[in-house]
């Protein structure tokens, strides 16, 4: 290992891939707690958003807050959960400084969602050895408090603000169903771009808003999954013994510490050892997991159902008004981008343009699409590729602009109806390519003037070129070009391309997009009384 | 079943002192009637639960597994051998006490957690449904004209500030500025 | 006798009782004279104007500390009031202090404290030391037993209102679950924990009981509105004779019982019947599992509460580091909790565990299911609680109520109480942990044989189902008039 390079360790024949298992936690958008109404908040000064229960003060009890379900029902929706009507809160026991009461409320018997998958695909960053899809089971969803904020002074003290406490975080678990660290690592980001697209989420992982831990094992090379053989995890069997590594902050964090893993464990098996089932930690930057539980070994958690909290009995009109005013999702935003006409954008341009600006971005170009769409006449729209001419536009050259000026996007700059009048003259060739970039960028830095006030005022259109002017064209390239003719005259099927070279001639020296090509290899072809 | 004859009244009520208690005197009739029955031979001793009586071994505790139990609980470790043997004699003999249980046919009964309404209207009116969480759907605005994403409205002061009304740190021994402190030098 | 009159023979009876330990924090007589009103004629609108209500020092108050007479919550200066505190405030009534206790509810003898045990003068039989007042809710009951205030609030979690009160000579009323709110009381068991009532005479428990009862929404236990009325119409649904059944459950006739509470028991009996009340023997066989029940779950739920007394964001702390030990927390929680706290913690943890949560903790909230159904299937009300199978499945005859002693023996002396093994010490529940574990109302009622102590130790309870606290009240009334 080279410094903060991690290689993936050489296969040996008796091991195959591993087994991983994404347990994600998310911090929920809410404007309250879990089980307090005490405000939820990111960066407010220490211990300003606390109450009574939030301290454990003596004789204080939970109080459900019914709006926390809102994203996380929306959350279990997008990972095709079943929703269980009836679901019931846990403790969880271990003592730490960031725990005030000693546990932790959360739904370990008893979860709100089970049951659903999350699709990954090659866009979504998946190893090429996965295929053309991989789907990953889900096997619960559950809802639980979050921790105080911890801040380490020195080398022993710690500073605590409990404003994070019974933040409600969704803990989003999958089936040990991940084969490589790519894929593992594309399926958090997955999920972490599904619950933006809902509005779940309170914060990204990049701030702190959502953190993973993976469980890792190796399986034998020819054991079939599901042989009844070797240890089984959430009903998946035939896999090793695994091992979990914790608080995971970065995407490239799990992939990293994933095969920094599974060449640890490759590394003991193939010497004759045994995997012992703990828990690792990862520091980012860093080339091999860490044990984190001391000679005491793991904690037991005496999960207890908690008694003053009764059973969360969801409506079903509740769920199905979710389901019916569900924003568009990840992956049927990209069918809608990449399949569906009129869109028909590229895999990339259709990602790009779906992630920036929190939606804004993929909203504006659907209006610029709307906006191209009733302008075109039936004929035009049938031979006109203006989804994909419209994404190239704006992410493009519109996009390329903003980063230019260094400035941040904003839509009233060129408004969607004034860069669909720029693209329908390019659509419908009245401006030549570089004067429509020339055009936008007039209009990006405050031409008041409409796209059509400017052209015909600086008179961009491009004036087409008379039968004459082609003629004469034709016959001076043919005139120069006397060696390529003959090659024509001598075989016409064969001299097609030739043909298209002296095309390409006349365009290289006339001015730009003055010249049709099609046009001008008929009269080419004409002059020389070939069809 | 009503019984018949008021005999004699054996229950007379004392002159008001500042105890307003019954004063009884003491029964000692001969006829048979229904609380005789009633108070007949002893069911059972209830010491039994103290003794070897019960058949089944308590779950022996040994020294680590008292000492994982501690730590569990976030207490120290014994400090000599007389206070081991002391708290495993005490687990030993809470363990053998609450031994009953364990013998008796449980299948196929629901646990009960704790005392709360379970009829169905109840739980019926226990349900979250979408009109209780009105208020909070309202307060979310769909964003967007042909790509309509939700964004929650941020919240106003008044609905939290009630919870918040208080100086956290107020019962702190140790602090620092606004934070609470902990000191974990090994 | 005016309120004022009142208040400065409770404020005389404190000093003189000051030995028995009945208070750890007292209000002074400077405080208590500018709330109480003066004259005859002060007015009465409020039902508990001027009286004076000693508060169990679990149940948090900001005029005093809150203590559960442990070390851990030394002076402890709670922000806020309890649910229950803050209603008898609004009707009118004064909080004369905080009584001594078992530390945090966990004992039968008040003597598990950190500023000593409660006792009470023995009578002439005894004359060789002090006796108990029961536990956990010894102060408050012996604080009203000798005068020094009206009436007190306590918890009852197995028996904690209603042993002490049997001890000590006085009505101690334990309602049912739910229904009086638990915002501000400290959890030792969440799903048992109940505040109960210690007075008089079953007017005083009444007057106090009403005043404090109702619908808390801080308190997520506590029984909506819509179960109340639903209660309250199935109560009113059953024909009022005012002869009542008295049922006998078989399974409290045990061998361990006093010859003296066995006699009272009868003479109890008796007595209702010769009010025209009919007794009939009832069979409870899940009695003898309810002790071993509760012994499991009570200390699981308390050493899950617990865990909260760790120093750093209120109580006391052991000075230097909070890993001091090794163990994260252990110096301030050891220094803090005392010997049968600490002993609960351990048992409730092991019950927890993961290799014995099926067969202890699990298990005993299914034999808790069993003891509920033995009680459904003995009431002629069924149990509101349930839809299937609240009327249980007895074959036997219904009752209206149970009356049962509240405990097997008089009260010991303290000087053989703290010589007992401490699990011996859970056998004084016997009888009071099955309503618990049901969460029934029960009051406990003094009774007197003419053998005259000073006081009475013996107390007979009077059970009902879940929900017909009314009822339970009526026939303590019954029992204490002519």
């Amino acid at each position: 290992m080279f410094g903060g390079l991690i290689t993936p360790h050489a296969q040996s024949g008796k091991l195959s891939t591993s087994a991983t298992e994404v347990e994600v936690h998310a911090e929920l958008n809410t404007a309250k707690k879990l089980f307090s109404e005490a405000a939820t908040s990111v960066n407010e000064p220490p211990n300003s958003h606390v109450a009574l229960f939030d301290l454990a003060f003596p004789g204080t009890q939970p109080h459900f807050q019914g709006a926390t379900l809102i994203p996380a029902i929306r959350a279990a929706i997008a990972f095709n959960c079943q929703i269980q009507r009836s679901s019931t809160f846990d403790r969880k026991h271990y003592f730490y400084q960031d725990q005030p009461a000693g546990y932790q409320i959360t739904q370990y018997y008893e979860p709100f969602a089970k049951d659903g998958h999350i699709v990954l695909y090659p866009h979504d960053g998946i190893a090429p050895e996965d295929g053309n899809s991989v789907t990953v089971g889900i096997k619960q969803i559950q809802m639980e408090q979050d921790t105080a904020k911890t801040i380490l002074q020195g080398n022993d003290t710690y500073l605590l603000d409990f404003n994070r406490v019974s933040h409600p975080l969704i803990e989003i678990i999958t089936l040990p169903q991940i084969h490589s660290p790519a894929t593992a690592a594309a399926c958090v980001r997955k999920i972490q771009s599904i619950l933006e697209s809902i509005n779940a989420l309170n914060a990204g992982m990049e701030l702190g808003g959502m953190r993973a831990d993976v469980n890792v094992s190796i399986r034998k090379r020819g054991t079939e999954v599901d042989s009844g053989t070797g240890h089984q995890y959430h009903g998946v069997s035939g896999l090793g013994q695994r091992t979990e590594i914790k608080n995971l902050s970065s995407f490239k964090a799990v992939e990293d510490s994933i095969i920094a893993e599974r060449n640890r464990q490759i590394q003991i098996l193939e010497s004759g050892g045994v995997i012992e089932g703990e828990t690792r930690g990862w520091t980012i930057g860093g080339t091999e997991t860490r044990s984190l539980r001391g000679k005491e070994g793991e904690i037991d958690y005496r999960y207890m159902p908690d008694p003053d909290i009764a059973p969360v009995i969801i409506g079903e009109d509740l769920v199905e008004h979710i389901h019916a005013t569900m924003p568009l999702l990840p992956d049927d935003a990209f069918s809608l981008l990449t399949l569906k006409t009129p869109y028909g954008l590229s895999i990339k341009d259709a990602k790009t343009v779906h992630n920036l600006d929190e939606g804004e971005r993929l909203d504006y170009y659907m209006e610029v699409v709307q906006t191209l769409e009733s302008e075109l006449s039936d004929s035009e729209r049938a031979s006109m590729p203006y989804g994909r001419t419209a994404g190239n536009w704006l992410l493009h050259e519109l996009g390329g602009l903003f980063s230019q000026s260094e400035e941040p996007w904003d839509a009233s700059r060129v408004r969607p109806d004034t860069l669909a009048s720029v693209i329908l003259n390019v659509l419908r060739k009245r401006v030549t390519g570089k004067t429509a970039k020339q055009l936008l960028a007039n209009l990006f830095h405050g031409d008041s003037r409409t796209a059509e006030e400017i052209i015909e005022q600086d008179n961009l259109a491009v004036k087409p070129m008379s039968d004459e002017e082609y003629h004469a064209m034709v016959k001076t390239v043919l005139d120069n070009n006397q060696d390529t003719v003959r090659v024509i005259l001598r075989d016409p099927q064969a001299g097609k391309s030739k043909v298209m070279w002296l095309v390409g001639q006349m365009i290289r020296g006339a001015e730009e997009g003055r010249v049709d090509a099609q046009k001008a290899a008929g009269i080419v072809r004409e002059q020389l009384n070939i069809p | 079943m009503r019984h018949q004859a008021f005999r004699s009244i054996r229950a007379r009520i004392v002159p008001r002192s500042s105890y307003s208690v019954l004063h009884l005197r003491e029964y000692s009739g001969n006829e048979y009637d229904v609380i005789d029955k009633a108070l007949g031979e002893p069911s059972w001793s209830a010491q039994d639960l103290l003794s070897s009586g019960v058949s089944t071994t308590a779950d022996e505790i040994t020294p680590t597994q008292l000492r994982k139990l501690l730590r569990l609980s976030a207490l120290p470790p014994p400090k000599d051998q007389d206070e081991e043997s002391r708290l495993l004699g005490t687990l030993a003999s809470q363990l053998h006490f609450v031994q009953a249980i364990r013998n008796v046919d449980t299948i196929g009964v629901r646990p009960l957690r704790s005392l709360r309404d379970e009829s169905d209207e109840a739980g019926a009116a226990a349900e979250i449904t979408k009109d209780s969480l009105q208020e909070n759907f309202d307060s979310e605005e769909r964003i967007g004209k042909h790509y309509v994403r939700i964004r929650r409205r941020p919240s106003t002061l008044a609905e939290t500030k009630e919870a918040e009304d208080w100086d956290p740190l107020q019962c702190a021994t140790r602090k620092s500025n606004r934070f609470f402190v902990v000191n974990g030098a090994k | 006798m005016s309120l004022l009159q009142h208040a400065r023979t409770c404020l005389a009876n404190q000093v003189a009782n000051k030995s028995y330990n009945a208070f750890i924090s007292r209000a002074t007589e400077e405080q208590l004279l500018r709330v109480v009103p003066d004259g005859e004629n002060a007015s009465t609108q409020r039902p508990l104007e001027g009286k004076l209500i000693a508060i169990k020092d679990n149940i948090c108050t900001t005029d005093f500390p809150t203590t559960a007479a442990s070390r851990i919550l030394h002076e402890f200066p709670s922000p806020y009031d309890a649910t229950v505190v803050s209603k008898l405030r609004d009707a009118g009534g004064v909080v004369a202090g905080k009584t001594n206790l078992d530390e945090f509810g966990m004992g039968s003898h008040s003597i598990h404290s950190h500023v000593g045990p409660v006792s009470q003068p023995s009578s002439m039989e005894h004359g060789e030391g002090q006796l108990s007042v029961g536990g956990s809710s010894g102060g408050s009951a012996l604080a009203v037993a000798t005068d020094q205030c009206w009436a007190s609030l306590g918890t009852d979690t197995g028996g904690s209102v209603r042993l002490p009160a049997a001890y000590t000579g006085v009505y101690g009323f334990k309602p049912s679950y739910g229904l009086l709110s638990r915002w501000g009381v400290l959890a030792y068991a969440n799903s048992l924990d109940t505040v109960g009532i210690l007075a008089k005479d079953v007017d005083s428990v009444k007057s106090l009981f009403h005043a404090v009862n109702g619908y808390d929404k801080k308190d997520p236990t506590s029984l909506a509105e819509s179960s109340r009325r639903r209660i309250t119409e199935l109560v009113e649904q059953r024909k009022r004779s005012g002869r009542y059944r008295i049922g006998v459950p078989k399974e409290y006739n045990t061998s361990g019982i006093d010859p003296k509470i066995k006699s009272a028991w009868r003479a109890t009996l008796k007595a209702l019947q010769s009010k025209g009340h009919s007794i009939h023997p009832v069979s409870l066989p899940a009695t003898k599992l309810a002790l071993p029940a509760y012994y499991v779950l009570a200390p699981a739920e308390a050493a899950s509460n617990l865990a909260k007394y760790d120093g750093v964001r209120y109580g006391t702390r052991s000075s230097g580091p909070d890993t001091s030990g090794g163990v994260l927390f252990s110096q301030t929680r050891s220094e803090g909790f005392g010997d049968e706290v600490k002993r609960r913690i351990l048992l409730g943890n092991y019950s927890l565990s993961a290799e014995a949560i099926d067969n202890y903790f699990i298990q005993a909230q299914k034999v808790r299911r069993l003891v509920q159904r033995d009680f459904d299937g003995v009431f002629s009300l069924r149990n509101s609680l349930v839809d299937e199978g609240g009327d249980g499945e007895g074959e036997g005859e219904r009752v209206d109520a149970l009356l049962v002693p509240t405990a097997p023996t008089l009260p010991p002396l303290v000087k053989d109480v703290k010589r007992q093994d401490p699990v011996a010490a859970y056998m004084n529940d016997v009888f009071t942990v099955p309503t618990s574990l049901a969460g029934l109302p029960a009051i406990s009622v003094p009774v007197k044989t003419d053998h005259g102590a000073a006081r009475s130790q013996i107390g007979m309870q009077i059970i009902s189902q879940y929900g017909d606290d009314e009822l339970v009240l009526e026939i303590a009334q019954c029992l204490s008039e002519s």
